[in-house]
């Protein structure tokens, strides 16, 4: 095809659309009196994200607000895409579940210096004041780990610890490390961390990575800390593969109260978890918005932390009750 | 006669998107007219061409080289490990430094994957899906699996700049396309392509240095990966290892939407270009039509399996009536069997 025959081909449907007058810029959206809220998610394959995008779609509907919902896949290139999309879109605040910590950065300070309110929701970036977001919320992962270090130090101070850990880069992951190691530095003199490895957020990787600590260490492991319920269940499929009893094996502690944690709480393979409830997520997320928009926060950048509380065999049942992850 | 010559034959590949793909992007323009008006704000179009860019700058880098019969899927980890190599040296030598070795980097993997396809004789699929892990896991043992920032106004300038309005990944991207569209169309460099994709063992009897040509291709193909990738790491600050995992079978998919088949021998850079906008506009209606989520990749692959079975039927009727002529001139102009017999 030469290049003219193109040119032409593609200038008549053209000419038909700009003489319908397409490039108004005006958009209906725009128009319409109620508010639409553009909201990013790393990514919607994951029991966090599809509960989470249940309950944005639920409670904005609710608020009697519009919502454009978009998938990053966990790529840092489709994540810039989609923002700039509902910049264009002109929603009237953007909530972003960021891909990564640096390089979300861009994108977020892109959307700020345009004057649309950027929220951080789950997972935040670095130095997100500098970049004119203006507010985080979500659960406090440093406190987390500590909460988690703390229970692991309850149950034995002299205890040899291996941690299993999420994707390096998300704040999730760098911050549930670095409280849990920080809390063991500082109170937790006695105990010995064997060793960290990665599961990315993944059961399948979580079991491997499982079976090759017991292979590795044995029966020295006396606690295994892994970072999420959901590669905590590899974790524990690890341990009955290799023939662990659920009265003899490793303190196992955890984080989430998630949908496939809790029952393993109730069957007593997990020891404890930290509670994080998606619906409450979505709805802190949201509110924190129109909190920013009413201009009901006089701060630039503020911190709007969840609150998280320890799960165990005594409280699993009412935690199961409330059905979280529906 | 030139008519039977140019008639679309009926293979797959060769039939798809000849003149048609225009066609089909202004029918997709023509509904969205219809449906939302805002998709026309000249924000949304520059949004689409700039993110098509960097898949762009990929598929006509590439385009050269499955021209030549050969493909090359390890793309992504060169623009992974180009855009790292490029945020680690700008960190510590400057902007330009690191843009030289970031592009720099990415023309050496090229070279490394032309050496072991046209000397090593590997074939291309398993020489690059090697190469493509051996990348990756350079750049992971590089940033240790963290993203890396480079946070100087200069090398994110690259990206950034506007010319004449429109953001600077649209004018690389564009101004790469139009070199190797030029080049595929009156320089050596296309017509050997061309040559060696059609019939490599003619080419080597004739004495063209086809090793080295492949070579070549490789190392155009490598090179723009790395500048898609510079640019990537640019536009956001920051490279990390994980970036661009799945681009290899979009930017082949687009190539060969865009006319050049697997076979190699045929295509032209128009195709290739206007198969990269059609997937960024099918992306961004995805956006605009209100698509849920969880519908959105669903709601995309069936577009774009229904703008292929679209062609492919639009396709075989233009072939039955261009037949259809061909018999009835035939029938008014006896003697024309002898031209086209010699044609």
């Amino acid at each position: 095809m030469t290049f003219h025959r193109f040119v032409f081909r593609l200038a008549l449907p053209l000419a038909v659309i700009l003489s319908i007058g397409g490039c108004d810029s005006r958009s209906p959206l725009t128009e319409k009196p109620k508010m639409t809220f553009g909201v990013s998610m790393s990514t919607f394959t994951s029991p966090y994200a599809s509960a989470a995008v249940k309950e944005f779609k639920r409670f904005t509907q609710e608020q009697g607000c519009g919502l454009i919902i978009l998938d990053a896949q966990n790529d840092i290139q489709r994540e810039a895409f989609n923002i700039d999309n509902l910049m264009a879109k002109r929603v009237g605040a953007i909530l972003v579940n960021t891909v990564d910590s640096k390089g979300s950065r861009a994108s977020l300070r892109k959307a700020a210096r345009r004057g649309i309110p950027v929220i951080c929701f789950n997972s935040s970036v670095d130095r997100p004041e500098e970049l004119g977001v203006r507010a985080y919320s979500g659960p406090q992962y440093y406190e987390q780990a500590v909460s988690a270090a703390r229970v692991a130090i309850q149950h034995n101070p002299k205890a040899k610890v291996v941690m299993i850990t999420g994707e390096p880069g998300y704040s999730a992951a760098n911050e549930r490390e670095k409280g849990f190691t920080d809390m063991l530095a500082k109170d937790g003199l006695g105990m010995k961390m064997l060793d960290i490895q990665t599961a990315n957020w993944m059961r399948e990787n979580a079991q491997r990575v499982m079976s090759d600590f017991i292979t590795k260490f044995g029966r020295d492991i006396d606690i295994v800390y892994s970072q999420d319920d959901n590669m905590t269940a590899g974790a524990v499929n690890a341990l009955k593969a290799a023939g662990y009893q659920r009265d003899h094996r490793p303190f196992v502690i955890s984080i989430g109260a998630m949908a496939d944690g809790l029952p393993l709480v109730r069957d007593g393979w997990i020891d404890s978890t930290i509670m994080q409830s998606p619906k409450e997520e979505a709805q802190l997320a949201v509110n924190v918005a129109l909190k920013v928009l009413r201009g009901e926060q006089p701060e630039t950048f503020k911190n709007h932390f969840m609150t998280t509380s320890p799960v165990g065999r005594d409280n699993v049942a009412e935690i199961i009750a409330l059905h979280l992850w529906d | 006669m030139t008519r039977r010559t140019n008639m679309p034959d009926a293979s797959f590949q060769t039939l798809l998107f000849r003149g048609r793909l225009p066609l089909i992007i202004g029918a997709l323009l023509l509904f969205m007219a219809f449906y939302d008006r805002s998709f026309f704000i000249p924000e949304n179009l520059i949004n689409i061409v700039s993110y098509s860019s960097i898949n762009g700058l990929l598929a006509v880098g590439m385009t050269l080289l499955m021209i030549s019969r050969e493909f090359d899927i390890s793309v992504g980890s060169n623009l992974v490990l180009s855009g790292v190599i490029a945020v680690q040296v700008a960190s510590r030598f400057g902007a330009t430094a690191g843009f030289v070795a970031g592009i720099a980097s990415g023309a050496v993997m090229g070279l490394i994957n032309g050496l072991l396809v046209a000397k090593a004789n590997i074939n291309s699929f398993i020489s690059t899906l090697g190469t493509m892990v051996i990348y990756q896991g350079v750049a992971f043992a590089l940033t240790d699996m963290k993203p890396v920032a480079c946070n100087l106004p200069a090398f994110q300038g690259l990206a950034e700049r506007e010319f004449l309005g429109l953001p600077a990944p649209i004018v690389y991207f564009l101004s790469v396309a139009t070199v190797l569209w030029l080049a595929l169309k009156f320089t050596r460099v296309g017509k050997n392509a061309y040559a060696i994709g059609g019939n490599i063992q003619g080419c080597r009897n004739l004495g063209i240095n086809v090793d080295g040509w492949r070579i070549g291709y490789f190392i155009i193909c490598g090179g723009c990966a790395s500048f898609a990738g510079v640019i990537l790491a640019s536009r956001l600050g920051a490279a990390s290892a994980t970036f661009g995992e799945n681009v290899a079978l979009v930017v082949i998919a687009a190539i060969v939407l865009g006319g050049v088949p697997l076979s190699g021998g045929a295509g032209s850079m128009p195709g290739v270009i206007g198969a990269i906008l059609l997937l960024g506009l099918i992306d961004s209606m995805t956006f605009y039509l209100n698509v849920f989520g969880y519908y959105q990749k669903l709601f995309w692959a069936l577009l774009l399996i229904g703008v292929v079975v679209f062609d492919v039927v639009y396709a075989r009727r233009e072939n039955r009536r261009l037949e259809l002529a061909e018999l009835l001139l035939l029938k008014r102009e006896p003697g024309r069997e002898n031209t086209e017999v010699t044609s």
